[in-house]
């Protein structure tokens, strides 16, 4: 009983591990025809009204030789509202929405009217651009679309601002056939590297607009 | 309360000058000894310690995680990053001194780089033992005098969960004058200084 029990663990491994390599070796051509990419940027857009997931982040850092794991809870609603909230190991909150933001970080709330933050239009613009299907027509950022197999990959460069100093490249998964999003991954420019894995994703179920508040 | 005690009594000392006078519940313990200093970060050998972080400086705000690891046994990295985990700094602590491997360009200020090395420094006591004058102690604590060179005067009133720095110049000019210590109501370590509007917080988190 006991080998029995050892032997489905062991084959439950090598599943997930055979499943994250086919998605690792899972091989990507670039969608070169700009037409064919506004295609896809608005299927995405009408698949992702609302996003409510799970997140768990993994920051490798090599001079530490350590992944360092946080997690907590992503939400989204069309136009340009988002939730990110750290639940573990800290808490910490970011919500914009209406062109502010609040950010709450342990009992220290900020408020921030994003209409003078160069950095807050550019973190819209990319919402906008990935969810909004705005990509082809975005200054800030330049795009790469490739499609695999099941997935797409979103590569986005940074062109302006303090985003173009921070980071190299992000780059996002998402399963072409649900749409759903898999993966954020920011390559930073001091090597660096952050992933941002979603789990149970939900697409256009209902959100309360409260969540987004920012006051 | 201790924080005030070390505080009033360090006042007075540097007030006094170079006569040293302390309330009379100080007695003075030992001279031209090597005096360890209150280490309120302790990193183990290639362990890691994880601190949410907020730096308020000069206006400024920053706030996110800070994560210590020993990797020689002289050496401590101290690794700023943001929650969402885009790394701000990168000090690298040693007896040697601090080397900035990275800093983010809102942190590429001299003045800012020196009061993050010198705090990171101080609360971990990366340098070695400092080699005291004078050292009186009290219930609540010590103050360790130390002469360096012909200029400058250092005191340093501790406790185990507060010091307070003062450099004194040989004019009796106080140069920096800075504040370590736990917050007793979430045991949150606080550094400030008089003279500069910079101020550095750090708690402890627990990793799942």
């Amino acid at each position: 009983m006991k080998t029995i029990k050892i032997l489905l663990i062991l084959v439950c491994i090598l599943c997930c591990i055979v499943s994250l390599k086919a998605q690792t070796m899972e091989k990507f051509t670039l969608v070169g025809n700009p037409q064919e990419a506004k295609q896809i940027f608005d299927q995405i857009r009408l698949a992702s009204n609302t996003i409510d997931a799970d997140f768990v982040q993994e920051k490798k850092i090599d001079i530490l030789e350590n992944v360092i794991i946080s997690k907590g809870k992503f939400l989204f609603k069309q136009k340009n509202s988002l939730r990110l909230e750290y639940t573990s190991p800290s808490y910490y909150l970011v919500v914009m929405a209406a062109g502010k933001m609040l950010i709450k970080d342990g009992d220290k709330k900020t408020k921030i009217d994003g209409k003078g933050s160069k950095m807050f239009s550019q973190i819209q613009n990319v919402m906008a651009g990935l969810l909004g299907g705005q990509m082809t027509d975005n200054k800030d950022f330049k795009y790469e679309l490739y499609k695999g197999e099941t997935h797409y990959k979103i590569k986005l460069f940074p062109q302006t601002g303090a985003i173009k100093d921070l980071l190299k490249e992000v780059e996002f998964i998402t399963n072409k056939t649900t749409l759903k999003a898999l993966s954020m991954t920011m390559f930073e420019r001091s090597g660096d590297v952050t992933v941002m894995k979603f789990k149970n994703v939900k697409m256009n179920t209902p959100i309360d607009d409260k969540v987004f508040a920012t006051h | 309360m201790t924080k005030y005690l070390l505080l009033i009594s360090i006042g007075l000392l540097a007030a006094c000058g170079k006569k040293h006078t302390l309330p009379s519940d100080y007695v003075l313990q030992k001279e031209n000894a090597k005096q360890r200093l209150v280490k309120f970060i302790q990193v183990e050998r290639d362990s890691l310690q994880t601190y949410t972080t907020s730096v308020a400086a000069y206006g400024k705000y920053f706030s996110g995680v800070t994560y210590f690891k020993n990797t020689q046994d002289t050496a401590l990295r101290v690794l700023f990053t943001t929650h969402t985990g885009l790394k701000l700094l990168d000090l690298k602590l040693s007896q040697e001194g601090c080397n900035t491997v990275y800093a983010v360009e809102q942190l590429q200020n001299p003045v800012v780089l020196k009061l993050l090395c010198h705090d990171f420094g101080l609360i971990s006591a990366i340098k070695d033992d400092v080699q005291a004058s004078q050292v009186f102690t009290n219930a609540d604590g010590s103050v360790i005098v130390v002469q360096k060179g012909e200029k400058d005067l250092y005191y340093y009133a501790t406790s185990s969960n507060s010091m307070v720095k003062v450099i004194e110049t040989v004019a009796g000019k106080r140069k920096i004058q800075t504040e370590a210590y736990r917050e007793s109501t979430d045991s949150s370590l606080v550094v400030k200084h008089r003279n500069f509007n910079f101020k550095l917080t750090l708690k402890k988190q627990t990793l799942d």
